[in-house]
């Protein structure tokens, strides 16, 4: 056993200070260079970001009724598959009014459901969720491919070709907000709508995904970028319970509701700084369908 | 050629009757695994009991098991060279191939768990824009500094053994050792002694980091209880290494008994292995015990409610078995032998370190499973799919059977005459 | 003291922070200068022989080699069936 020589570990530190400098040199910080690359192979895929803008979405919970027309026009706007197995990009819970939301941190109860029947119930209110499309992701950190990545509008967005479904990210995602392909998705050319009885087609604008890969909310980035100023769910609201917008514009919805109403976040102890709002203020809901 | 030499050479000369049908029935089980595994890349990972809350399972709990099972390679070699105990030295080699032969399974392992497989190089394409951020990939860089170093730390030494056998062979078996010994001249050991001990000393951090960068793929997610937390490494490292020495010792025991190496390996290696394990085994329930007592004391709900599956509700039944008969039992029962001189048993120094094997198996599912489907909302349950138990059980089958091909070729025991003590 | 605090706070940056080092890049270090360290003991300890050197650095490479081949391997074989 050779003595350790005081010139080979002078050189071996020498070494590691090279390394170390070459990386400080490269000065670019780790979230530009991953999202240049991931944004660079995602076009096509999705129009291109608007820059200056931050959107957010609202969602009062009070005014909403659980009627889960959000959901299903969601489903047909994104092609969200019915088959083999019913994916859904929203999630409706009923929660009850006098349990505490706040069991884990402003999540739903472990026991709460997703598949009651009927709504608006008694002594219940409804929990509307979908990705949060945070401002510091803890998602996009530990993709390990780059697929899933921050846009320059705030949006966090999926590259189907490069994710290799290790499901990493909804690890990661303390909301649930990501579903994954477990089977070949089925894309019938139209599907009847569960709304109104009417035959919607397959959407162009949305990329078709295969198995293995993540899904989710997209804000319909497709939507919001082009020449629609609200994702679909927004539209769709018969109680006009969600609201959307740019928190960059003073005068915007979401500006304005920030500040007048009283807002809270699920799990902002996370530091995830979630871009979807809850609110109430007070008004249950108008059977007559009167918008708030 | 010595006596040492010949009883050492004697597996690679002479095939037992019992061989070929224990690995034909080693092959037969890897080729379910193969179906099994074709099975679910024609249909999708919906073949597997997992879901959207359930995200891993099975496969992950086999990555990080079999990670850990490496770890006993490094940690015996280490010990022989940098500490001098020449005592252990004949294991060493045997838990080399053991690295060897579990991260390759652990390799396999991760990849079965991918959604798209076919797209896995794009880990190396986008290596250096990720690695900045994401613990997967300093899991596999670590994994594999990690595998190169140990499998040239397995060679270059064994090459003065390869010689001894290119010489008592002929035959395609002299060939095989002729083609595994470029430039080989009869000089170089004093050379390798001295690099393969810097490898000793450069692959203990390697191995340290392969199971911090490991444990850190769950530990550095704020959102899950009883995985977050900074003492998941050194709580991941123990585990390892438990269940890396366990599966020498059982390793160790069995080919004592089928080559009849009971002057090679003497009791001596397996009361000092038994005595580690011990230790480490004690190690690891006090790391046990400090966890579930901060989960219970001061706890938020998400840490609550999955300490209490563990130890009262649904993993109630699994937790309390395999920590009872897995580890604190073989635990008294090492420490027992170990303060009690004389005679050491063999037999019951394997028997309790296989059980060591199996809980630590066990413990990793209970680490990673009940966070999922206790730990969020909504609750969920997870049942593994007969293809899960198939690849669970072929992944073991396959590494067997590398394992005994693998001890057919090549000398498991160092021929050189360990310095006496 | 304060330019020494800002050279740290260079360095141990998160991943979600716009500057200096990113961690996975320490992380990086941590690893590899273990295998920097075994290069340069290979290369200026005694006794040294170039052959067992070069051996030494060509199996390195054949295995690196053979790491990132079984990756690709995979990747194609288990694209045969999807």
């Amino acid at each position: 056993m050779s003595k350790i020589n005081r010139r080979d570990f002078v050189k071996a530190l020498a070494a590691v200070g090279v390394v170390a400098t070459l990386g400080k040199i490269s000065g670019k910080s780790v979230k530009d260079v991953t999202s240049e690359v991931s944004r660079k192979s995602a076009k096509g895929l999705y129009p291109a970001a608007e820059q200056g803008v931050r959107y957010a979405m609202m969602i009062d919970s009070g005014a909403c009724i659980g009627c889960r027309t959000c959901l299903h026009a969601c489903k047909l706007e994104n092609n969200v598959p019915d088959e083999p197995s019913n994916m859904e990009w929203i999630d409706l819970f009923e929660m009850e009014n006098t349990r505490p939301v706040s069991e884990i941190h402003g999540m739903p109860p472990a026991d709460s459901s997703t598949d009651y029947t009927e709504s608006p119930r008694e002594g219940h209110w409804y929990l509307s969720f979908n990705c949060f499309h945070c401002e510091n992701p803890p998602c996009t950190k530990v993709c390990p491919t780059g697929a899933t990545y921050q846009d320059d509008d705030g949006l966090i967005l999926i590259n189907y070709d490069l994710c290799i479904g290790c499901r990493y990210c909804m690890a990661a995602c303390p909301y649930n907000a990501r579903q994954f392909n477990w089977w070949d998705p089925v894309y019938p050319p139209s599907r009847v709508s569960p709304i109104d009885g009417e035959i919607e087609p397959l959407n162009p604008k949305v990329p078709l995904r295969t198995r293995g890969v993540v899904e989710k909310c997209t804000f319909c980035a497709h939507r919001i970028r082009d020449d629609n100023p609200v994702p679909r769910c927004v539209e769709v609201c018969p109680v006009n319970a969600r609201h959307f917008g740019d928190l960059n514009d003073s005068e915007s919805e979401v500006s304005r509701l920030l500040e007048t109403v009283r807002t809270h976040r699920i799990k902002e102890e996370l530091n995830t700084q979630p871009m979807l709002y809850y609110f109430t203020r007070g008004v249950k809901w108008k059977d007559d369908g009167e918008k708030i | 050629m010595t006596e040492r030499q010949e009883k050492i050479m004697r597996p690679l000369r002479t095939t037992s009757r019992e061989f070929w049908p224990f690995v034909a029935a080693l092959a037969l089980i890897t080729v379910m695994f193969i179906y099994a595994y074709t099975i679910q890349l024609s249909q999708g990972l919906g073949v597997t009991g997992l879901n959207d809350i359930t995200i891993w399972g099975v496969y992950i709990v086999n990555f990080i098991f079999f990670i850990g099972l490496s770890h006993a390679g490094i940690a015996i070699s280490a010990a022989v060279r940098i500490m001098n105990l020449h005592r252990y030295a004949p294991i060493a080699r045997m838990a080399e191939v053991l690295t060897l032969a579990s991260l390759m399974m652990a390799g396999l392992s991760i990849v079965i768990d991918l959604g798209r497989p076919d797209r896995a190089y794009l880990l190396v394409v986008n290596f250096a824009s990720r690695i900045g951020a994401s613990p997967l990939l300093w899991d596999i860089t670590a994994v594999a500094t990690y595998l190169i170093l140990s499998t040239t730390y397995l060679y270059l030494p064994m090459r003065e053994d390869l010689a001894v056998c290119r010489d008592n062979f002929t035959g395609w078996r002299k060939k095989m050792y002729e083609i595994t010994l470029p430039g080989y001249e009869a000089g170089e050991e004093k050379v390798i002694k001295r690099l393969a001990w810097w490898m000793a000393v450069t692959i203990l951090p390697v191995m340290v980091m392969v199971h911090t960068t490991v444990s850190w793929i769950f530990s550095l997610l704020s959102n899950r209880p009883l995985w977050f937390g900074a003492a998941a490494g050194p709580y991941f490292i123990a585990a390892a290494v438990a269940s890396g020495i366990a599966s020498v010792v059982v390793i160790a025991a069995i080919v004592r008994k089928l080559f009849h190496w009971e002057d090679l390996l003497p009791p001596a290696i397996f009361r000092g292995l038994g005595n580690f394990l011990s230790v480490i085994t004690l190690i690891y329930l006090y790391l046990m015990l400090v966890e579930q007592f901060t989960a219970r004391y001061a706890g938020p709900a998400g840490e609550l409610f999955v300490s209490e599956a563990w130890l009262f509700g649904s993993y109630a039944t699994l937790f309390w078995s395999i920590t009872t008969i897995g580890l604190v039992l073989p635990c008294v029962y090492l420490l027992v032998q170990a303060f009690r001189p004389g005679k050491v048993s063999i037999t019951g120094t394997s028997v309790f370190s296989l059980l060591i094997v199996i809980a630590m198996w066990f413990k990793r599912y209970i680490i990673i499973v009940p966070t999922l489907t206790e730990g969020g909302s909504p609750l969920q349950t997870y049942v593994p799919s007969w293809v899960e138990i198939t690849i669970l059980g072929g992944s073991f089958a396959a590494l067997a059977l590398i394992y005994t091909i693998l001890l057919k070729l090549i000398p498991i025991i160092e021929m050189e005459e360990p310095p006496h003590e | 003291m304060s330019s020494l605090l800002a050279l740290l706070m260079d360095v141990a940056s998160s991943p979600s922070q716009a500057s200096g080092m990113p961690l996975g890049h320490i992380v990086l270090i941590v690893i590899i200068s273990p295998v920097v360290i075994l290069l340069l003991a290979t290369l200026l300890g005694k006794p040294r022989s170039m052959k067992v050197t070069g051996l030494f650095l060509t199996w390195l490479a054949l295995i690196f080699c053979v790491f990132i081949g079984a990756v690709y391997g995979l990747s194609f074989i288990t694209g045969l069936f999807i």
